[in-house]
């Protein structure tokens, strides 16, 4: 059979999850998580998982989401018992914070490279897992030291940071025995972020002036509804505004980095817009407080459907030649200990 | 015997793969493919638990699988051999409007219950467990932080000081004997008149509402209330309560990512203020108790929360769920209902 000339099909992710279908399996969820003081989670996690992978095609195959809910639970448990721990560590004398403080900045590395492995571990698509061999080490440079370099260059250092955490993430993932790839450059992660810096600098030379001018008003109380008054629409429309500059981010961010993915000689690529992103935050936002939180399944899979149905990726014959990476399953003991902390880490 | 159409990935590589499996009521199960046939019985194959229509699949002994769109024959398939009972009720729950109703108000109620009286309550019972050394170490490095940032040395002559820690101090022994407190005085022009309680019982009064006050009664009264606080270890309740429901609130909702999660910190900010009015009308009610105890008048009490609603107008009719505080009116209603009462 003779090989396919370089162009490509592209073939869409689809999703086919529905709000009100979810809905009925995320509320029994939540039912029996409360019935349960929090035991069912896991099993809700998985029902949870295995509903949106299983609804998420490529190619007519979907993918699915095969983890053990014992294991997650026994992880949990841990955690929560860390979460404990960590949060009446204020109550201790001063010296035992500080070593406290470091053990969990020491352990936070390891946690994260393990619960990225089990959650990529944990996935398939054609009964073929994916993995993910990220280093301790580079986890540290990149969730603890690149962190603390954002702050000392005032945060000019966060698009790098950015994109040095995909490209972690990214680089160290395999579907089977082959290698994902991301290469888009720091430079161009910098972009997106132009056009915002610049509004919000502008903003901020806005609220220094009106903040000199706020003593000259007269102390009574009419004066200071009015005041009061403006502040909140003002403090309103500063709001929309912001959560359309992180739409942009969103957007851009998402797409430049699905546009520069690789597996193997598949291209990805990803379409989003801003505006259709900013409609949906705010209209998603609405819907939930106004549902006293009923509709967050339903603002998931609008989402969720968006956000998929924009990605494709171009195949050249078909996607069969993948292999399973057999040999990759770690020992019992690390396992045991990797499966405890299913921290959600997305991309 | 019953048959299903499907696809087979054999674990292996990515290919897919048309296929049947046949299930015999023998036990016997038989996958064929094209060119193929394998043969296992039905103890040896995991048949997954049924989400809604998506597609199901089985698992073969060597880790291969076989993945169906046809739920319903599969559902057949574990009715006949009876497996999977509590997956199929799960199941039947998620999928009739009724149940599910009846699932999504109970949810409600349960939730409502857990937050409104579950969490509290176990906070109100844990909380006097914990020793009060513990809360003092973190109070003490708090009020280092804040005088060393933000406050000054109170401006009050030591004879007023002397005065009010005296008069406190009977004040303290008729309601609440051998309670440990400390009293302090610190100008703080910022905050205005005010007094707060930090943990382990260190009572801090600005001199702003020393000068506040018509006189040294009204000075007791909310001295009396922040005490309330202390008595009622609301500083440790609090921090109990607002931890334990951030993770239920993480734990019920926080397998959603960026918007949702946000929507879901939201109802967080709004309940801490609602367990906090509790916390306030509490103290109140033990300030009112107090003011009793030592012969003062209630009046006193409403009159130096309307002073000091006065002093914030905002604070005084705001929509009370988003503030920290019930409203002022709230508040001095119920002062002075007691007093029109006693």
């Amino acid at each position: 059979m003779e090989n396919a000339p370089q162009t490509g099909t592209n073939k869409n992710l689809e999703f086919y999850g529905q709000g009100f279908e979810f809905f009925k399996i995320w509320i029994v969820n939540l039912l029996l998580t409360l019935l349960t003081a929090g035991f069912y989670s896991p099993w809700a996690k998985v029902r949870t998982r295995r509903y949106l992978y299983g609804n998420t095609f490529l190619d007519n195959s979907a993918f699915d989401f095969v983890a053990d809910p014992v294991k997650i639970l026994k992880g949990r448990i841990i955690a929560v018992i860390v979460f404990i721990l960590f949060s009446y560590s204020s109550f201790l004398p001063e010296n035992l914070q500080a070593v406290t403080a470091l053990l969990i900045i020491g352990v936070i590395p390891w946690i994260i490279i393990k619960s990225l492995k089990f959650n990529f571990y944990n996935t398939t698509y054609r009964n073929i897992r994916f993995n993910f061999h990220g280093s301790y080490f580079n986890a540290l440079y990149v969730y603890i030291l690149l962190p603390l370099f954002i702050v000392f260059t005032l945060g000019l250092a966060y698009p790098y940071f950015i994109k040095s955490q995909k490209q972690f993430i990214i680089q160290n993932s395999r579907y089977g025995t082959t290698g994902f790839l991301m290469n888009a450059t720091v430079k161009a992660f910098y972009r997106p972020f132009i056009m915002p810096m610049a509004i919000l600098l502008a903003l901020a030379n806005l609220s220094a002036i009106t903040h000199f001018n706020a003593p000259v008003f007269d102390i009574s109380s009419l004066q200071i509804d009015h005041v009061i008054k403006m502040t909140q629409i003002i403090g309103f429309m500063i709001a929309l505004l912001l959560v359309y500059i992180y739409a942009y981010f969103y957007t851009h961010i998402s797409n430049l980095i699905i546009n520069h993915s690789k597996l193997a000689e598949y291209q990805f690529s990803s379409s989003l817009h801003t505006g259709h992103i900013f409609w949906l935050f705010i209209s998603n936002l609405i819907a939930i407080i106004v549902s006293f939180g009923l509709l967050i399944p339903w603002a998931k899979i609008r989402f969720l459907h968006y956000r998929i149905s924009c990605v494709s990726v171009t195949i050249h014959d078909d996607l069969n030649a993948f292999i399973s990476a057999e040999n990759e399953r770690t020992t019992a003991i690390a396992e045991e200990i990797g499966d405890l902390f299913d921290i959600d880490i997305g991309l | 015997m019953i048959q299903i159409n499907g696809y087979f990935y054999n674990g292996k590589h990515s290919q897919r793969i048309s296929a049947k499996v046949s299930f015999f009521e023998t036990g016997q199960v038989i996958l064929i493919l094209e060119n193929n046939q394998l043969q296992t019985s039905f103890d040896e194959i995991r048949i997954m638990p049924r989400i809604a229509n998506t597609p199901r699949c089985l698992y073969f002994p060597d880790g291969s699988k076989f993945e169906t769109h046809d739920n319903a024959a599969l559902d057949n398939v574990c009715a006949l051999f009876e497996t999977g009972i509590w997956h199929r009720l799960i199941h039947k729950i998620e999928s009739h409007i009724a149940y599910v109703l009846i699932a999504a108000v109970a949810a409600l109620f349960l939730t409502g219950f857990v937050i409104e009286y579950g969490i509290p309550y176990a906070a109100k019972s844990v909380a006097p467990k914990i020793p009060y050394s513990v809360e003092r170490d973190a109070g003490i490095s708090s009020l280092e932080t804040l005088d060393h940032n933000f406050f000054f040395k109170s401006q009050l002559s030591e004879t007023q000081i002397t005065r009010l820690n005296k008069q406190f101090q009977s004040l303290a022994d008729a309601i609440a004997p051998n309670l440990p407190y400390q009293l302090l005085f610190r100008s703080c022009p910022d905050l205005g008149a005010n007094a707060f309680t930090l943990p382990g019982g260190f009572i801090i009064v600005t001199d702003d509402l020393v000068h506040l006050a018509e006189n040294e009664k009204q000075i007791l009264a909310v001295m009396a209330h922040e005490l309330g606080h202390v008595y009622h270890r609301h500083v440790m309740r609090s921090f109990l309560q607002n931890s334990v429901t951030v993770l239920l609130l993480a734990g019920l909702l926080g397998d959603f990512s960026s918007i949702s999660s946000f929507a879901a910190t939201f109802p967080v900010f709004l309940l801490q203020n609602h367990y906090s009015h509790t916390f306030e009308l509490e103290a109140d009610r033990f300030a009112i108790d107090a003011l009793q105890q030592s012969k003062i008048p209630i009046k006193e009490f409403a009159v130096i929360l309307f002073l000091l609603g006065k002093q914030n107008p905002s604070d005084a009719n705001d929509f009370s769920y988003l503030s920290t505080h019930p409203s002022t009116r709230e508040r001095i209603d119920v002062i002075e209902k007691f007093a029109e009462m006693h």
